[in-house]
């Protein structure tokens, strides 16, 4: 009996081991475990026909043996299962080092997000935005500027005239003094914006460019504080470890006036070379100064009891800095090629 | 401004190197532009600010740097021997106000000659080319001293000279034009005819020449408006008028004559007759008051009291102290120093702006507030470009032919002075100028692009200027190949646009209605007006003005109509199941969708819930002039589960409708 029992076993093992598919595994399941014509329930039958002694070890037997069918059994439909989903997912996934499916998309002007990104460093120190009209009146652009007619700082930014007192601004500037008659000190402001100047383009003009302009009035401003102001800025935007440094300058609407300069963000002045700062080490970012007493007072603000400073820069420089762009004309010709450098 | 440094030196010692020298004129705020080699010299540029004509002169820079590193300034000396003979000749200023002064003097026996080498060379670094003897020290003069002078050929002069304004008389400059000089240009005359525009340009027939005997040297000041409004009029910049036009030295011009006439006398062995013709006058009293507590408290620093009292009187001012007012005269070259402030800005550059502390202003309100309209563009700009989009900037001037198509409000804006005399106008609509970069972008190879801007137009309206802020939308051709990455290539079309827009309102929670209408920017019949917005088609006239041979669709929508939208608010969750049914239907081809869909909703079916076009199908199996549209039925109620019966009916009241209304045929493919 034990020799029986012994082949079944090594029967049921090789048969299992064959199974390929849901139909072996039926066969299987007919041939060797099915309640009524199974060869493993058929050897039950045999328990009456033995020794009374032998009944129950043989009994003990058999039990084991469906148990190791219907374990194989599992194993096997395990098995199946396994290899159809591999088969499957091989199919879907035949190669995991093939590229990735592209998402279209498309991109942000770097001009915009520029502007976005020096307008937020300010927006953290408590300024608020302000803009205005692209077509400005001359009193708003020059006279309350303190730039009356037939001043030379006129011919420093030649002017599209619409009419003799109608023309498109030729800096932010004019802000300043709408902000001044809008509000009320302590004011904190800064106006993005798009300015125009009469250049031919080439690659350092375009008759069209961005700037960010600034403006505090309070009591008590000082140098100092445009000083610190301008400071931080300058490191927020460029970093950390950049050094500013102040000169004197003149425009019209600022007295005492400032230009500002960074240290170069690309070489630090260690080459000749270098396109960005042409080897000095040192870039001019800002122009800046304490507001003028006389364009206060066109701003509606008493001279005496109140002083501010104010600052403008070039967008499109900044990020011609950052960026090393060879040719500012660029931005307004809207290559793809371009636009999709700057995602 | 340029400075020859060996020049420099001949009025104030230095030994600095270039990069100490370039460092220390950025310090007194006149960045090197450029420097340029000349043997043993170099030539520095410095970029002088209109504010400092007293700096446009070898000697004004020297003053400037003996004033900034505590030096002595060298005074020249030109001693003059003049002849026992006056010099007279009728001079009459007839605008005082123009020419508040004209000092004049009077050489004989000139020998005009070529002039020495080291004139010439000096001359060569100031880029001016060497004339003769006696106009290249006119010009020495000018860039030693900064005053410009004149020299006539006495003998061409005609009775007298008349400081006074131009007749309509025409007059051939010195640089062979024939200009002619009206009412608003002052000029100097003989008692025929104009021989020179007043501190421009001299006349050519009075210039000195190698034949000159006798020479009447001008040294004037000249009021700067009347120069600059001459000057910008005839469209001529002289380095004379440069100097004028930002202010010379009203104190200077006796000066100046005696140096020329000495120079002249020296040099070309003439004779100066006795004493100046002097007309006009010219003193003005400047006094600045202010205090140490007031600069003080501009800078935010404290500074040693004799600081104050010793730079200023550095530079030429004289400073009185009393109490603790200081009074302060400034010297006469400075134009520039009016009001308390710009004596701030004197003292803090002769301090050097980098001593100065670096502190922030405490913040009463810190607010920190942005505009709702900037807030949204940068919603736009994630949307937009999360898509196929990419952002442009575009410049604003467009052509009359172009602005014929905009569509615009009110009328175009014209610049008096346009860069590009076919673009004069001011855009009234964005897409004339995002049209422009469609074209480059197909010129340089590109099968497509889609692209958007954020910017404004500009119109006239009763006399007023006014703008407003659109969003443009343009695409065109193959914005993506098929591949690997896409089965279908990526095509720009109407329906694509359209989806946008839809995308768009809906993000927003704006109502969104279409309607055909008529546009000149838009092909008649492909054109969508949706409130102040509208899309369509682009005209292909205008397509060829741009040498755009795709077609091209583009929207154009007021950033304002976008704001606003609605605040969507709570639907509870399906309790039912909902049942969607396709079904398809053949319609005439004329047939609008809009039409049908309108048809549909007017029926009112409480159980409809939606529905949407799947599939529009022509071709094979269908006669040329039908379509075939599927459309997909949703229906649901919030009481109960739908029963068959009753979804059927309503889907056959529907295609009842439309077979009665359009003629439509039920295809049963299904």
């Amino acid at each position: 009996m034990g020799n029986e029992l012994e082949s079944l076993k090594e029967k049921i093992e090789r048969e299992a081991q064959g199974i390929k598919n849901q139909a072996d595994l039926l066969k299987f399941k007919e041939k060797f475990l099915s309640r009524k014509k199974g060869e493993i329930s058929l050897l039950f039958k045999k328990i009456p026909s033995l020794d009374p002694e032998m009944r129950s070890s043989f009994g003990m037997e058999i039990n084991r043996l469906k148990k190791i069918g219907e374990k194989l059994l599992n194993e096997a439909e395990e098995r199946i299962k396994g290899e159809k989903r591999s088969s499957i997912i091989s199919e879907r996934i035949p190669d995991p080092t093939l590229p990735g499916k592209k998402k279209i998309h498309g991109s942000i002007h770097p001009i915009a997000r520029t502007s976005y990104e020096i307008e937020e460093i300010f927006l953290r120190m408590g300024y608020d935005i302000e803009e205005g009209p692209d077509v400005e009146t001359e009193f708003f652009n020059f006279e309350a500027l303190n730039i009356p007619k037939y001043h030379p700082a006129r011919e420093q930014q030649d002017t599209f005239y619409i009419r003799e007192d109608l023309l498109l601004r030729t800096h932010t500037s004019p802000v300043q003094i709408r902000a001044m008659r809008k509000r009320k000190p302590p004011i904190r402001v800064i106006a993005p914006g798009r300015v125009f100047r009469r250049d031919e383009p080439d690659p350092t003009h375009t008759p069209m460019f961005y700037q960010v302009e600034g403006l505090v009035v309070d009591k008590g401003i000082n140098f100092s504080h445009l000083k610190g102001t301008l400071e931080i800025f300058s490191k927020s935007l460029f970093g950390k470890l950049t050094k500013v440094r102040f000169r004197p300058s003149y425009f019209p609407f600022t007295e005492p006036s400032a230009e500002v300069d960074i240290s170069c963000p690309i070489c630090g002045g260690k080459n000749p070379n270098c396109r960005i700062c042409g080897g000095t080490g040192w870039i001019e970012i800002l122009g800046a100064g304490m507001v003028h007493p006389k364009v206060l007072m066109a701003g509606g603000i008493d001279p005496e009891i109140y002083s501010g400073f104010a600052f403008g820069l070039g967008v499109d420089r900044t990020f011609l800095i950052k960026s090393q762009l060879l040719d500012i004309r660029y931005y307004y010709e809207n290559r793809v090629e371009f636009l999709e450098q700057f995602r | 401004m340029k400075v020859s440094i060996n020049w420099l030196k001949e009025y104030v010692d230095f030994d600095l190197g270039e990069k100490p020298l370039e460092e220390l004129f950025s310090e007194m705020g006149f960045p090197v532009e450029e420097i340029i080699e000349f043997g043993d010299d170099q030539v520095f540029d410095l970029e002088i600010t209109p504010n400092r004509p007293d700096c446009l002169s070898h000697y004004g820079i020297a003053r400037e740097m003996a004033a900034f590193l505590d030096l002595n300034l060298k005074e020249p000396e030109f001693p003059l021997k003049e002849e026992n003979k006056d010099a007279e000749f009728d001079v009459k200023i007839e605008d005082q106000e123009l020419c508040p002064k004209y000092v004049a003097r009077i050489l004989e026996d000139v020998e005009v000659k070529d002039s020495p080498e080291w004139l010439k060379n000096k001359l060569k670094k100031m880029g001016v080319q060497s004339k003769n003897s006696v106009v290249d020290f006119s010009n020495y003069i000018l860039f030693a001293f900064g005053h410009p002078t004149h020299v006539f050929d006495m003998d061409k002069l005609q009775g007298g000279l008349r400081i006074r304004k131009g007749k309509g008389e025409k007059i051939l400059c010195l640089d062979e034009e024939l200009r002619e000089v009206t009412q608003d240009d002052l000029i100097i005359a003989d008692l025929r005819a104009p021989v020179a525009i007043a501190g421009i340009i001299g006349g050519e027939e009075s210039s000195v020449t190698f034949s000159t005997r006798k020479v009447l040297i001008e040294s004037a000041y000249f009021n700067p408006q009347s120069i600059r409004k001459t000057s910008k009029r005839l469209g001529i910049s002289t380095e004379a008028s440069y100097r004028f036009e930002r202010g010379a030295d009203p104190e200077v011009p006796e000066r100046i004559a005696d140096v020329l006439a000495s120079l002249i006398s020296k040099y070309s062995g003439a004779k100066v007759l006795r004493g100046r013709i002097m007309k006009g006058e010219l003193k003005e009293k400047r006094e600045i008051s202010t205090s140490r507590e007031f600069i003080e408290k501009s800078l935010g620093a404290n500074l040693e009291q004799e600081f104050f009292k010793s730079k200023l009187s550095k530079i030429g001012c004289k400073v009185e102290k009393e109490g603790k007012i200081l009074r302060i005269k400034p010297p006469s070259w400075r134009r520039d120093l009016e009001i308390p402030e710009d004596i701030v800005e004197e003292i803090a550059r002769l301090k050097g702006y980098g001593v100065f502390p670096s502190i922030l202003p405490s913040i009463a309100q810190p607010q920190g507030l942005t505009t709702p309209i900037r807030d949204f563009r940068w919603s736009l700009r994630n949307l937009l470009s999360s898509l196929w989009y990419m952002e442009a900037m575009t410049y604003v001037f467009v052509s009359d032919e172009k602005d014929k198509f905009s569509g615009g409000e009110g009328n175009p804006l014209r610049l008096m002075n346009p860069l590009n005399k076919k673009e004069p106008l001011l855009r009234r609509s964005l897409i004339l100028t995002l049209l422009d970069s469609v074209s480059l972008n197909l010129r340089m190879g590109n099968k497509g692009a889609a692209l958007f801007e954020l910017g404004k137009v500009y119109w006239e309206e009763n006399g007023e200027s006014r703008e407003e802020e659109k969003l443009a939308l343009i695409e065109t051709g193959i914005l993506l190949d098929k591949g690997w990455s896409r089965e279908e290539p990526l095509l720009a079309s109407f329906y694509s646009l359209k989806g946008t827009i839809e995308w768009l309102y809906s993000y927003f929670g704006v109502s969104l209605k279409f309607r055909e209408g008529l546009h000149p920017l838009f092909e008649d019949g492909y054109a969508l007006n949706f409130g102040n917005g509208w899309m369509g088609l682009v005209k292909r006239e205008l397509l060829d003005i741009y040498r755009i041979d795709e077609e091209v669709f583009a929207a154009e929508i007021p950033i304002k109509a976008l704001l606003n939208g609605k605040v969507a608010s709570f639907r509870d969750f399906l309790k039912f199941p909902s049942v969607k049914r396709d079904v398809s239907l053949l319609f005439s081809l004329s047939t609008k969708y809009s039409e049908i869909e309108r048809k549909i909703s007017s029926l009112g079916i409480p159980i409809l819930h939606s529905f949407f076009l799947v599939d529009l199908y022509r071709g094979k199996g269908i006669a040329h002039n039908k379509k075939s549209l599927t459309f997909s039925f949703v229906f649901r109620t919030e009481e109960k589960t739908l029963k068959s019966e009753e979804v059927e009916k309503a889907l056959e009241d529907i295609v009842r409708t439309l077979e009665r209304e359009f003629g439509a045929i039920r295809r049963r493919n299904d």
